[in-house]
C-alpha cells in the first residue's frame, strides 16, 4: 500500500513515515504541495495524507484539486486546526477522514486501514477486529478462523459497526444499513437484532464487546486485555 | 486608604451653577443699591416729594378714625413725625374747606388756606444752609370721599429721609432682586437639566456596555459638540480594549495552535519507546498536554464567541453528537456514557460552543465518577440539559470556585487542566444562561445548564 504524506514538518514526516512503514504501509514523504502534486502524476497512491498547514499553500484547496483528476483515493487530513469550519471545509473539499494533531500512532494506523478498507479502498475485502474477521465481498463471519453463521440483518449490522469500530454508530445510520428505505422498522428492531448479535458474537468466543451507547447508538471495541482496565489508567 | 477619612462626595454641576449664580445675584444687588443710593443723594427734591408722600399717606390712614371721633384725636402713632429728628404738622381738608383735623407741632402751624379743589398733588421745600422746611399737599380717597392732606416737616440734614430711602430700596431694589433671583434659579435648574441629558444618556449607554462584549461601541448620537467629543473617546478607548483583548485572546489560541504540531512530534517519539513505567507516565504527561491544549483553545473559542441573533442550536442534538464521541474514551476508562432526550428544545445559541462545553462538562464528569459507573446526560425538558456523575460531588462552598479557570478540587489529581468548567461558565455566560451545581439523588455532581427561554 503506497501512501503520499505532504507534511512540512521533517521531524514529524519522519515519525509519521516511521510508524505507518512499521505497520507496512510504503510511504514517499513530501514537504511541499507543489512537489507531492508533481509525484501524483507518475505514481499511483492508495491513500493521500495531507497536512492542512503547509508552506505553499492551502492542503483544501490541494485536495480540491486533486479530487478534479478524478481520482478517489482516500484522503486523511491531518490538522492542527479543531475548529468545526475547518473540519466541514476539509471534508467538503473531498478529503474522507480527518485526524487532528496531537495523535498517536495507533490511532493514525487505524484510521488508514480504515479509509483503504472502505468500497474502492485496496483493503476492501475483509474487516477485522479482534479475533473476529468480516469477509465483505463473501459475507462470511469467523471467529478465531471458524465460520460463524450470521442473519443477513444482523450482517448488515455488523457491517457497519467493524466498519467503524472504535466509534458510536449512531441508531439511524445502523437502521439505514439494516433496512431498505421502504421497508417498515419497528422500534425494537434494533435492538433486538443488537441483543442477538451480542449473544452470537459471545457464544461463539469473539473477544469484541458491542458497546450500548444508551440513548445514542452502539459501538463494536476490541474486549480490554486485564491489563488495560481503567483504573490503572488513572493512577498518578 | 484610610477608613478615618471621610469618603469625598464630588458636587454635582447643578449645585455649583446655582451656588455661583446667587454669587453673581449678591454682586449686582450690591452694584444696584450704590446706584439707588447715590441717585437720591444727587437728587433731593425726588426725596422730598417721596417723604412728604408717605407722611400723607400714614395719616391718611387714620382719616376714617378722625371722622367718627369728636375733638381732635390723633393717635399714639401719628403723634411722632415718619422721619425721627423733624417736626412736622398736618392739616386735613375734606370737600368744600372744612378742617377735618389738624395737628400742630409746638412750633410748627399750617395756616388754615383750604386748598384748590383741584389740586392733587403739591411740594415746596424751602432751604437755610442745612436746615430745610417741606410743605405740601396730598389729595387722597377715603371711602369715596376726597381729602387733601397738607403736610409740613420741618428738620435738618440728610437723616431725616433715611427711611424713606431704606423703603424705596425694600420696595423697588430687594424684593425684585429676590423674585428674579428665583426665576433665575429655576431656569438655571431646567437648563442645567435639560443641557446635561444628552450626558445622562451617554452615561447610561457607557453603563450598558457588557465588559463581556469588546466589539460593542456605543451608538447614541449626541447633539452637543463635547458629548459628541465623550462618545468619539469612549469608542476610541473601546477599540483599544478590543484589540488588547483580541491580541491577549489570539495568542491564547496561537500559541494552542503552534503547541499541536511538537506535541504531535513528541507523543510519537514517546510511542516509539520501549514500554516501561517511565513510558507509561510520559503517555499520560503527553495525554494531559493534548488535553490542556485543547482546552485553551476551547476557552479561546468561548471568549471569542460572538452569538448571532437567530443563531438556533438542538440541545438534543448536539449531546447525541458529544456522547457518541466521547464514549469509545469512557468504555476505555470503564465507565459508560448514557443519554436521554426528554423532550429538549431549540435554544438561541452557537451549536459549536455549546458542543464544546457539554463535551468538557462530560469529560469533568468522567474523571469523577467511579469505575464502572455510568455519567447521564439528559437534555430537556425545554431549554436545559444536565450531566450526572456518581462520584463525590462538589462541596456547596467550593462551587462558585469550580468555575473558574485553573481551578482544581482535587490538585493531585493528574487529568485535566481546570479549565473544563471554566469553558463551560464562559460559554454559558455568553448565551446569558445559568450552570447550576446540585447534589444528585442518591450521591454525584448533577451539573445542569440553564438556557433561557424563547
Amino acid at each position: 500500500m503506497r501512501v503520499l504524506l505532504a507534511e512540512d514538518n521533517p521531524r514529524l514526516a519522519i515519525l509519521i513515515a516511521e510508524g505507518l512503514e512499521a505497520e507496512g504501509f510504503v510511504l514517499d514523504r513530501f514537504a511541499s504541495l507543489s512537489v507531492a502534486w508533481e509525484s501524483m502524476a507518475v505514481t499511483p497512491y492508495d491513500l493521500l495524507l495531507i497536512d492542512l498547514g503547509m508552506p505553499d499553500g492551502d492542503g483544501v484547496d490541494f485536495i480540491r484539486a486533486v479530487r478534479r483528476t478524478g481520482s478517489g483515493a482516500p484522503i486523511l487530513v491531518i490538522t492542527a486546526r479543531n475548529g468545526l469550519g475547518d473540519r466541514v471545509g476539509g471534508l467538503d473539499s473531498g478529503a474522507d477522514d480527518y485526524l487532528v494533531k496531537p495523535f498517536d500512532m495507533a490511532e493514525l494506523a487505524a484510521r488508514c486501514r480504515a479509509l483503504l478498507r472502505r468500497p474502492g479502498g485496496c483493503l476492501g475485502i475483509t474487516l477485522s477486529l479482534g479475533n473476529l474477521d468480516f469477509d465483505t465481498v463473501a459475507r462470511e463471519v469467523r471467529v478465531g478462523g471458524r465460520v460463524i453463521h450470521v442473519p443477513p440483518r444482523e450482517l448488515d449490522l455488523l457491517e457497519r459497526l467493524m466498519r467503524r469500530a472504535g466509534h458510536v454508530v449512531s441508531k439511524t445510520s445502523l437502521e439505514e444499513a439494516m433496512y431498505a428505505l421502504s421497508s417498515e422498522v419497528t422500534p425494537n428492531a434494533l435492538e433486538a437484532a443488537a441483543s442477538r448479535l451480542r449473544r452470537r458474537l459471545g457464544a461463539a468466543g469473539a473477544d469484541v464487546i458491542l458497546h450500548t451507547a444508551h440513548g445514542v447508538g452502539y459501538m463494536l471495541v476490541p474486549a480490554p486485555h486485564p491489563t488495560d482496565a481503567g483504573a490503572e489508567r488513572e493512577a498518578p | 486608604m484610610t477608613a478615618s477619612r471621610p469618603p469625598v462626595v464630588p458636587r454635582s454641576l447643578f449645585f455649583r451653577l446655582s451656588v455661583r449664580l446667587a454669587l453673581v445675584g449678591l454682586v449686582f444687588l450690591v452694584v444696584e443699591l450704590l446706584v439707588v443710593v447715590r441717585m437720591y443723594v444727587n437728587n433731593p427734591n425726588e426725596l422730598d416729594h417721596l417723604l412728604v408722600t408717605a407722611e400723607a399717606d400714614r395719616i391718611a390712614q387714620e382719616i376714617p378714625q378722625m371722622r367718627g371721633a369728636a375733638g381732635n384725636p390723633v393717635s399714639e402713632d401719628l403723634q411722632y413725625p415718619l422721619a425721627s429728628g423733624t417736626r412736622r404738622a398736618f392739616l386735613i381738608h375734606e370737600r368744600g374747606g372744612a378742617v377735618v383735623a389738624r395737628f400742630d407741632d409746638a412750633s410748627l402751624k399750617i395756616a388754615d388756606e383750604p386748598p384748590l379743589s383741584f389740586l392733587v398733588i403739591r411740594t415746596q421745600r424751602e432751604s437755610w444752609d442745612s436746615r430745610f422746611l417741606l410743605t405740601g399737599t396730598r389729595r387722597v380717597e377715603v371711602g369715596r370721599h376726597p381729602y387733601w392732606i397738607t403736610v409740613a416737616i420741618a428738620g435738618e440734614g440728610f437723616r431725616p429721609f433715611v427711611p424713606v430711602i431704606f423703603n424705596e430700596i425694600r420696595f423697588h431694589v430687594i424684593l425684585p432682586l429676590i423674585l428674579l433671583s428665583l426665576m433665575f434659579l429655576l431656569f438655571n435648574f431646567s437648563v442645567v437639566r435639560t443641557t446635561l441629558k444628552p450626558l445622562e444618556t451617554t452615561i447610561a449607554a457607557i453603563d450598558r456596555i457588557d465588559p463581556a462584549q469588546v466589539s460593542t461601541r456605543i451608538r447614541a448620537e449626541p447633539s452637543l459638540r463635547e458629548v459628541q467629543a465623550l462618545v468619539t473617546a469612549v469608542n476610541a478607548m473601546l477599540a483599544r480594549i478590543e484589540r488588547s483583548v483580541c491580541a491577549l485572546r489570539d495568542f491564547a489560541g496561537d500559541a494552542a495552535h503552534e503547541l499541536r504540531t511538537p506535541l504531535a512530534i513528541m507523543m510519537l517519539s514517546i510511542g516509539k519507546l520501549p514500554d516501561s513505567v517511565e513510558k507509561a507516565k510520559l503517555v499520560a504527561d503527553a495525554q494531559r498536554m493534548k488535553r490542556l491544549v485543547d482546552q485553551m483553545l476551547d476557552m479561546s473559542h468561548a471568549t471569542a464567541l460572538e452569538l448571532a441573533p437567530d443563531a438556533q442550536a438542538d440541545l438534543g442534538a448536539i449531546a447525541r453528537e458529544v456522547v457518541a464521541e466521547l464514549t469509545p474514551l469512557a468504555v476505555m476508562r470503564g465507565r459508560t456514557i448514557a443519554f436521554r432526550d426528554a423532550g429538549a428544545a431549540r435554544v438561541h445559541g452557537h451549536g459549536d460552543a455549546i458542543g464544546r462545553a457539554l463535551r468538557n462538562l462530560v469529560e469533568n464528569a468522567l474523571a469523577h465518577t467511579p469505575a464502572g459507573t455510568a455519567v447521564e446526560v439528559t437534555t430537556g425538558p425545554g431549554g436545559q440539559c444536565a450531566v450526572r456523575d456518581h462520584g463525590p460531588g462538589i462541596p456547596p462552598e467550593r462551587r462558585g470556585d469550580v468555575l473558574e479557570r485553573f481551578r482544581r478540587l482535587d490538585k493531585s489529581a493528574s487529568d485535566g487542566a481546570g479549565l473544563g468548567l471554566a469553558i463551560v461558565s464562559t460559554t454559558m455566560e455568553l448565551h446569558n444562561g445559568d450552570v447550576r451545581i446540585e447534589d444528585a439523588p442518591g450521591g454525584g455532581a448533577l451539573m445542569r445548564l440553564i438556557f433561557p427561554c424563547g
